[in-house]
């Protein structure tokens, strides 16, 4: 705003009267310092408003024939595209009850005939000043809202970028082409969204922010594989109980390696909590007999259950170049046959149910050959 | 900005030398605002240049010793009280009295005898101007820019 009186253009004032020499004295008196614009009855008004850049003020004779002002003004208000436009009107008679009338209706004001030049003038500079001010702080807050809105979505995908950063660290040691990360993400996604009214898991799971936090923590579950050398992690046979020892160890790693990175930026940060937990103790299992805690029950945190099941399937299905992926079928018979031992019952009884869904997800996230040997070569 | 809330804590200075006009314009006001009174220009200034000042003068012309032009020129010769928007109430209505109100700085005209509904029109525009005028100056200030 540069001066608060000072227009880039001339404002438009629109002058509604049926008196030709009405209009013309109006004209003369206004059109130096507006742009003036005139209509001999009310539906000549309504059309002028409505075609073209709208008046930014109405003066309004009252006293027309056909529709008068108080009916013009009328329409006026009821439309959202013209309400706020401040609407002054013209009257010869000054009776207090009318005067209620034309404020009811949404007028801002009168102005008496035979009219006085410095009272006009003086209204409409006033109306206009206001309607000025009022567009303007309207403008700064919705400017403002939309400012809020950007910082928010920006603040959000910091955080994925972070996630996804971290993950894809993880992601280039391993084995995996990726698309396990994406994989498992979905699958979790789908078994919390299946228990999230699941009695014992309401509490934990009812909302959409916390499934929406799960999805994207998920990718993080073996993030702690950067730490474990890569003579142990690319071993294709099995492991020496020495090596299964230090492979386990990618759980602490990948949860420390996330504490490590909120101790630096001296914050914790509510949207890596799940992201600790899962790479913590996506290990455990539910009869006590998993790594690294050994934790059993409700002991293991829900996301950590829920990451256990989904990852457990994806190892099963997947392909790798030195082996074919198992059969859908038979991992979800193997799933099965862990309930109760591996896995949370009410977990994999949510898994039976929407075991169509991980088929479904797995084709699409499927490793080609061609993302399996580009993986081989690097 | 709920206009509401904010008209309740401003405050309207009415100066007439007549005591019913007074009382008259204060019943109309005090559901709205808060109300102060004077009966001459002179305890209209000291008023004015008080510690609270008011948001806005409904001010008499005709008036003994210091009538509401001497009373308005004052007003606006001071920085403290120039903002402060000055609605003069008038029993004529000639043209040239208006210009010369106008020329003195005076936001509007009232013709008595007063209209209810105008008077409260006319008091709330110039309380709503004043007031979104000054949250935007105080904007400007925090700004560097006004």
């Amino acid at each position: 705003m540069a001066e608060a009186g000072t227009y880039i253009e001339k404002p438009t004032v629109l002058v509604v009267d049926d008196t030709p020499d009405n209009l013309s004295l109006m004209s003369g008196l206004l059109k130096d310092q507006y742009k003036v614009k005139i209509a001999n009855n009310g539906e000549r008004a309504l059309k002028v408003v409505m075609t073209g850049t709208p008046p930014d003020i109405i003066l309004l004779d009252i006293m027309m024939p056909v529709m008068d002002g108080y009916e013009t003004c009328r329409h006026l208000k009821e439309n959202p595209e013209t309400r706020d436009i401040p609407v002054i009107f013209l009257t010869a008679k000054a009776e207090v009850e009318d005067e209620m009338k034309g404020f009811e209706l949404g007028a801002v004001d009168y102005i008496t005939k035979p009219i006085s030049p410095p009272i006009v003038l003086a209204r409409v500079h006033t109306h206009l000043q206001l309607k000025r001010v009022r567009d303007y702080l309207k403008d700064q807050n919705e400017f403002l809202e939309n400012e809020v809105q950007k910082r928010t979505q920006e603040v959000v995908a910091v955080q994925e970028v972070t996630i996804l950063a971290m993950a894809s660290l993880a992601e280039t040691r391993d084995n995996d082409t990726g698309n396990h990360i994406r994989r498992t993400q979905f699958y979790i996604r789908a078994l919390a969204e299946k228990l999230r009214n699941h009695e014992r898991f309401r509490h934990l799971l009812n909302d959409d922010k916390t499934i929406d936090l799960l999805f994207k923590s998920a990718p993080l579950h073996d993030i702690g594989k950067v730490g474990i050398p890569d003579a142990i992690l690319l071993k294709p046979g099995r492991f020496t109980p020495e090596e299964f020892k230090i492979m386990k160890s990618h759980t602490t790693l990948g949860r420390d390696a996330i504490l490590a990175a909120e101790r630096r930026l001296g914050l914790e940060l509510p949207f890596l909590a799940y992201a600790k937990e899962i790479a913590y103790t996506h290990q455990e299992k539910w009869d006590g007999t998993g790594y690294p805690e050994g934790l059993s029950g409700d002991d293991i945190p829900i996301s950590g259950r829920l990451m256990a099941v989904a990852d457990v399937y994806d190892a099963l299905i997947c392909r790798r170049i030195y082996k074919e992926g198992m059969p859908h079928e038979k991992a979800v018979g193997i799933i099965l046959e862990s309930k109760g031992s591996h896995f949370d019952p009410d977990i994999v009884d949510a898994f039976m149910e929407v075991a169509g869904e991980f088929k479904e997800i797995a084709k699409r996230f499927e490793d080609t050959d061609h993302d399996l040997e580009k993986h081989a070569k690097q | 900005m709920s206009d509401a809330n904010h008209e309740q804590q401003q405050t309207i200075l009415v100066v007439d030398d007549t005591p019913d006009n007074l009382a008259m314009i204060t019943s109309l006001l005090r559901d709205l605002y808060r109300v102060k009174v004077a009966v001459s220009g002179k305890k209209a200034l000291q008023i004015a240049f008080s510690e609270e000042p008011p948001d806005l003068i409904l001010l008499d012309i005709m008036m003994p010793e210091m009538d509401g032009y001497e009373t308005c020129r004052q007003l606006k010769n001071d920085s403290e009280t120039r903002d402060i928007p000055v609605i003069f109430l008038t029993a004529k209505a000639e043209v040239e009295d208006e210009v010369k109100g106008f020329d003195l700085g005076a936001a509007d005209y009232i013709t008595k005898p007063v209209s209810p509904p105008i008077l409260l029109a006319r008091v709330r525009t110039h309380l709503r101007l004043k007031r979104m005028t000054d949250y935007l100056k105080s904007k400007m200030d925090q700004a560097g820019v006004w």
